[in-house]
């Protein structure tokens, strides 16, 4: 049995120390096998977590290629940066998203929850929608410049998911020849990809 | 009542399911099919004996007014005129459209609706250790006491195996027949201290069934974006989205798996019903209301809360829970409850002018559109204030003219769906500090509420451990049924 392939808690000191253990820890996949799947607490598989607050902001204006909009913070910054509790407090999304107020020293005020109040801003508020429509983002570049619906494809899933799309996955999808259908697709297939736990969920 | 039309006097117990499949009586209860296979899968309507019928099921929908902080029972609903001068308090007693029946002098308006409601003035229990105001709102919602209690008498902050609290319960078991939001908590989630929510979630039922927190004031325009389609999508467009939404996460079924706790699938699903239906957006439009009547429920967080949980009960919604919108503690300027430094100027000019205009015109407003009938209203605090003033019950300092906390008498009001019609239940001694007659405990109210929506109160639901666990340890009050 390797080291590697040996349940975190097995491991020794003897298996170069704490810091291959955790590099481990951090290397599993959240995919559990048929031992694993009910454990929660040994670290033998990733728990997905859902972005926190400004990670979600960011990681949307990055993949789209936006800026995310909080009063107060430079375009050329991303929300991570704000520098503490009372800037961009009126940002309703970092709000319901849980961005803490830093009342307290306790890291329980940042919360990682779904509920139906964040499946609604997701499918229909302005962070995610705005962000698929702005005619100065990425995917309206793309649709431009590359007439090949396919590689359309690619590069939305590339920008959004880190991977390219399998075969199946590129049968889904139909961009069609009209221009303005084509832009529109694009924006609902982004909007779809932005909405999917594999993005939305840090795993 | 279960009764089934063209039956008369055949009830919910003896009914079996193929008569209710051939009569099919239930959709005027608002109850699909599969509601009520489901309440039958649990044994409830069932089960009863005739004895305990009164009042089973008459509710279709269920208001929780939860007044957070300890409102002072002597100083709004059960006054006590003749007790010596530092429990009377400074109020004088007005009459009421109940002959006899007195409330204090700050409660105009409630007065007037008396006859349409049952007070409840033996309201009573000993809390288990501490009685502070977390173990307190986590037992008025649950009907547990917390089992972690740190020794500051903090509780830990929610976490998934909390007790739901009712709403949840009740909007799980009898989902909305239309695409609505099941369960609305407003103008904020609970809160006490740090803690934010404790009590208040759907706990061991998981994500899917948390209320929907509005977080807004009512009071200033709402912003529900998140409820409308965007400009540029329409409902096509929308459609076309869901389906893609769909393929996209289909052909990741892995992921979908990993992350099936958070219900994520589940909410989009109802988050997408709702904004193509739009009836939501709709009842959280304020503006469609007569300005006078805006007027009558008070301008203000409280007044407009309640109007908003009218509006949203029309609309298809199966619980709303209005929190007092102010949590501050002990601050004097405030108009929190929780009336430790000064009980009575914030009372007269704060905080009962707010309750005075809202809940009574709520009261009127439901009974004039006919949605008394079916719905029931709870009004109650986690507990009430310290009969003797400028003493310390809980620990906190008090000053002279300040009240603590009392959880062993106070007073509830509750009205509509079969709740007795100006009635007083119940009674407190002469200096309001326990109950002299038929004593409640606030566990025994949530039961009567289950009751009332027709579900039995101790039916099974399994927590996150596969444990069942019945909704409330505790009977309803039959009598309250008038």
């Amino acid at each position: 049995m390797s080291a590697a392939s040996r349940p975190v808690a097995m491991r020794t000191s003897s298996d170069r120390g704490a810091s291959r253990v955790l590099s481990n820890t951090y290397q599993r996949s959240f995919a559990p096998n048929k031992w694993n799947e009910d454990d929660k607490v040994n670290f033998s598989h990733a728990i997905p977590r859902r972005l926190g607050a400004e990670q979600m902001m960011d990681a949307v204006a990055v993949a789209t290629g936006t800026k995310p909009k909080v009063q107060g913070l430079p375009d050329d910054l991303r929300s991570v940066y704000l520098a503490d509790g009372m800037i961009g407090e009126g940002n309703d999304f970092l709000k319901l998203f849980g961005r803490p107020k830093r009342e307290t020293a306790c890291e329980c005020e940042r919360t990682s929850n779904v509920s139906l109040a964040h499946a609604l801003n997701l499918i229909n508020g302005s962070m995610i929608g705005g962000a698929v429509i702005d005619s100065a983002n990425e995917i309206t570049r793309l649709v431009d410049r590359q007439p090949d619906n396919r590689k359309v494809i690619e590069e939305i899933y590339y920008a959004i998911l880190n991977r390219p799309p399998t075969e199946a996955e590129i049968g889904n999808f139909d961009l069609g020849a009209d221009a303005k259908q084509r832009h529109e697709v694009a924006q609902d297939l982004a909007w779809a990809l932005l909405n999917s736990p594999a993005f939305l969920f840090n795993r | 009542m279960l009764s089934i039309p063209g039956q008369p006097g055949a009830t919910c117990d003896g009914v079996s399911r193929r008569e209710l499949l051939r009569v099919g009586g239930a959709g005027l209860l608002g109850l699909s099919l599969a509601n009520l296979l489901q309440l039958e899968a649990m044994g409830a309507p069932a089960t009863l004996d005739a004895a305990k019928r009164s009042g089973f099921g008459t509710a279709k929908n269920f208001i929780f007014v939860f007044l957070q902080g300890g409102p002072s029972h002597l100083d709004i609903w059960d006054p006590k005129p003749d007790a010596p001068d530092n429990i009377r308090g400074d109020f004088k007693v007005i009459p009421t459209k109940i002959a006899g029946v007195g409330v204090s002098e700050v409660m105009p308006n409630l007065a007037k609706v008396l006859d349409k409601t049952t007070l409840i003035r033996s309201v009573s229990y000993t809390p288990a250790g501490l009685f502070n105001h977390t173990a307190a709102i986590y037992q008025m919602m649950t009907g547990y006491t917390p089992d972690k209690v740190s020794p500051s008498g903090q509780l830990e902050p929610p976490n998934r195996s909390d007790y739901p609290c009712i709403g949840s319960q009740v909007a799980r078991i009898l989902p909305p027949a239309g695409p609505m939001l099941p369960f609305v908590m407003l103008p904020r989630p609970l809160q006490e201290s740090n803690v934010i929510g404790k009590g208040g979630s759907a706990g061991f039922l998981g994500a899917a069934n948390d209320p929907y927190y509005l977080f807004q004031d009512p009071n200033s325009p709402l912003k529900t974006e998140d409820l409308a389609l965007r400009p540029e999508v329409n409902q096509q467009r929308m459609q076309r989205r869901a389906s893609l939404l769909q393929k996209v996460n289909d052909a990741m079924p892995d992921i979908e798996k990993a992350v099936s706790e958070h219900a994520l699938d589940a909410y989009n699903k109802k988050a997408l019903e709702l904004v193509i239906s739009g009836r939501a957006r709709s009842a959280f439009d304020l503006d469609q209301e007569k300005p006078e009547l805006r007027d009558q429920y008070g301008r203000h967080t409280f007044g407009q809360s309640l109007l908003l949980a009218r509006r949203l009960i029309e609309a298809g919604t199966r619980v709303v829970q209005v929190n007092w919108p102010a949590v501050a503690n002990g601050n004097p300027t405030i108009d929190a409850w929780d009336t430790h430094a000064d009980n009575f100027g914030p009372l007269k000019n704060l905080h009962c002018p707010k309750l005075d205009s809202g809940l009574p015109t709520l009261i009127a407003d439901l009974d004039a559109r006919g949605l008394l009938q079916d719905t029931v209203v709870l009004a109650i605090g986690e507990f009430g204030r310290s009969p003797k003033m400028g003493v310390s019950t809980s620990g906190n300092s008090n000053s002279a003219k300040g009240r603590d906390h009392w959880p062993y008498c106070y007073t509830a009001l509750m009205a509509g769906a079969g709740i007795g019609r100006g009635a007083v239940y119940g009674k407190s001694d002469k200096t309001g500090s326990s109950p002299a007659e038929n004593p409640v405990h606030p566990v025994e109210l949530l039961a009567t509420v289950y009751h009332a929506m027709g579900i039995d109160p101790h039916t099974m639901v399994n927590n996150h451990l596969g444990q069942p666990r019945e909704l409330v340890q505790a009977e309803p009050v039959l009598k309250l049924f008038g």
